[in-house]
């Protein structure tokens, strides 16, 4: 009950006046007298001054009992509360964090069609999301084309394969066969494993076409249209086909002398195989801006619109006929646009149906490398 | 037998084609899938050997209007795609069997056996009628036990006889399916062949098999 009223009068200022007086174990009092009892003086109080020490020390330390476990409360509370909420918290930010992890672990080659699909506000973790889903969007045509790359090639092997297998066959139900079936058989052995080995370079260079280290260099362009020339004259010659070239000295291309060759070797073929008699193919080089440029053109059959749009496709044929004839696989241009590109540059067709098409291929001139 | 070869390389084509003549079928070949339905609107097949990566009309193609154009004989197809879906769609559109490349001469022959079979009716592989056991598997003809020793032409006669057994078949329909494109229908080419068959199967036995029914053909 005391330690009670002393604490309500705690609050009182003017006690709290007196004890600052310090006046020892004296508490004073007003005294009024008088009819308006107005204050006439003080006397003092007396109290037991131990009593109210004691009370005093009671004050003070149920109070620091009182906050103490108050303050252990709120910090308890507090850490709690911070604790649950944070995590909650960044459990709802790295969510998508999260679902990226659990995406792009299921994601193998052969199960690429998975999304991330991340929906919420435009911030870093969308962001990072999409372009997650649009990396993996994007290998996923490349495995496909790749797919259909290995599908195709194995259906151009199975060809030939096909060929030798069945003409050993036939040959050998024929208990009593001559040596001219064995020769027509050799021959026709020879001429598919010759067809094998061409297709299996192809597939190769297509292949290994971007891993090789690009290294280009000067290449004077007028010589190795020459060098290709001689190499297809006979070949031109025996289908009744006129080459001519046209080429201005000194222009030198930046680029890999015998992956060029080779492009502009199989343009060359190409003009010479597919023209149809007596056509003819001319070759030019010459410089434009800072490009070099390299034209075949022909004056054969020309190519459909149709056909333009596909014909640097692997494995695409204009005249399937003719081209099987010839032993293709449709992989000659597909090849060359391919290599070009490799070189930092580009290969256009231009044709008009009856008159004839002209292939051009550009790449960077020498003196001007940096060619984008 | 007669059967065309649809298939535009060249040097699988004439390998078939040289097989299937020493096994005594006719075979004429085409190389697209349009010189394919000219010759089919022409001749009568019984089996055609179709490869479906054809120039001009596509395999798939060919064998739907073979279809629509009623064509009654078997049809084979032949690719170097194998999947599942070119299978299915191939058989859809009224192919009897598929065979991918590369495939086993032997059993393309087996396979058009199989078909040609089905197409009569028959179930049995090996033909047997009248004391005559015919095997066109192995083109052996024996008759009463003894073995007859017959050319693929002569054996393939009288397996069609067989089949037909009871019908007077005019010399007409022997050479459609019997012979190729390239026999001239106005020599004696059947009766000729016709004179041995029936010279052969007669030699130690006293019946005649083979009647000639003026006017209308022979009948076994």
């Amino acid at each position: 009950m005391l330690a009670l009223n002393v604490a309500a009068r705690l609050d009182q200022p003017h006690v709290l006046v007196l004890e600052g007086v310090g006046v020892n174990d004296v508490e004073w009092q007003p005294v009024r007298s008088g009819p308006g009892q107005a204050i006439s003086g003080f006397e003092p109080v007396v109290t037991p001054g131990l009593l109210l020490k004691q009370a005093e020390s009671q004050i003070y330390s149920h109070n620091l009992d009182r906050l103490r476990i108050w303050s252990l409360l709120a910090v308890v509370g507090l850490a709690g509360a911070s604790g649950v909420g944070g995590y909650v918290l960044s459990g709802m930010m790295l969510r998508p964090v999260r679902d990226i992890t659990e995406v792009a672990s299921e994601i193998s080659a052969t199960n690429l069609s998975r999304r991330i699909n991340h929906q919420g506000p435009d911030d870093e973790l969308k962001l990072l999301a999409d372009t997650f889903d649009s990396m993996i969007g994007r290998l996923e045509t490349s495995f496909a084309q790749q797919r259909q790359f290995v599908q195709d090639a194995s259906h151009e092997l199975r060809t030939p394969l096909a060929a030798i297998r069945m003409n050993i066959e036939v040959a050998e139900m024929d208990p009593d066969i001559g040596g001219d079936d064995y020769r027509m058989l050799l021959d026709t052995v020879k001429a598919q494993t010759d067809r094998l080995t061409h297709l299996s370079e192809d597939l190769l260079l297509l292949s290994t076409n971007g891993h090789d280290a690009f290294e280009p260099e000067p290449v004077n362009t007028s010589g190795l249209i020459r060098e290709v020339v001689s190499q297809l004259e006979p070949l031109a010659a025996a289908r009744g086909i006129r080459l001519t070239v046209d080429a201005i000295a000194g222009v030198e291309a930046f680029a890999r002398s015998d992956t060029l060759y080779r492009c502009v070797f199989n343009l060359v073929d190409n003009a010479i195989k597919y023209s149809g008699e007596r056509a003819t193919v001319t070759i030019r080089s010459r410089s434009e801006g800072e490009s070099a440029i390299i034209e075949v053109q022909d004056t054969g059959h020309g190519i459909t619109p149709e056909d333009a749009a596909h014909v640097f496709d692997r494995f695409y044929r204009v005249d399937k006929g003719r081209s099987r004839r010839e032993g293709g696989a449709g992989l000659g241009l597909a090849i060359v646009r391919e290599l070009v590109q490799a070189m930092r540059g580009d290969v256009a067709l231009m044709s008009t149906p009856g008159e004839g098409s002209t292939f051009a291929i550009r790449v960077p001139l020498a003196k001007y490398p940096a060619f984008p | 037998m007669r059967v065309l070869v649809v298939e535009d390389e060249e040097p699988i084509a004439s390998a078939i084609e040289r097989g299937l003549i020493k096994l005594g079928y006719a075979v004429d070949t085409a190389f697209d899938g349009a010189e394919a339905l000219e010759k089919a609107g022409v001749n009568t097949y019984d089996v055609v050997c179709l490869d479906l990566n054809l120039p001009r009309v596509d395999g798939i193609e060919v064998c739907r209007r073979l279809r629509e154009d009623r064509y009654p004989g078997g049809i084979i197809m032949l690719t170097a795609r194998s999947s599942i879906r070119e299978r299915i769609e191939g058989l859809d559109t009224g192919a009897d069997d598929y065979l991918v490349k590369p495939f086993a001469f032997s059993e393309l022959a087996a396979r058009i056996r199989a078909i040609t079979r089905r197409e009569g009716g028959l179930r049995e592989p090996v033909l047997n009628t009248r004391g005559l056991e015919l095997d066109p598997n192995t083109n052996r003809a024996r008759r009463d036990g003894t073995e007859i020793h017959l050319t693929p032409k002569e054996f393939s006669l009288l397996y069609y006889l067989a089949r037909n057994e009871g019908r007077a078949v005019p010399q007409e329909e022997l050479l459609e399916h019997i012979w190729d494109e390239h026999a001239n229908p106005f020599t004696q080419t059947v009766k000729v062949h016709m004179n041995n068959l029936r010279r052969k199967l007669n030699e130690g036995f006293g019946e005649q098999l083979i009647e000639t029914i003026r006017g209308k053909g022979y009948v076994l």
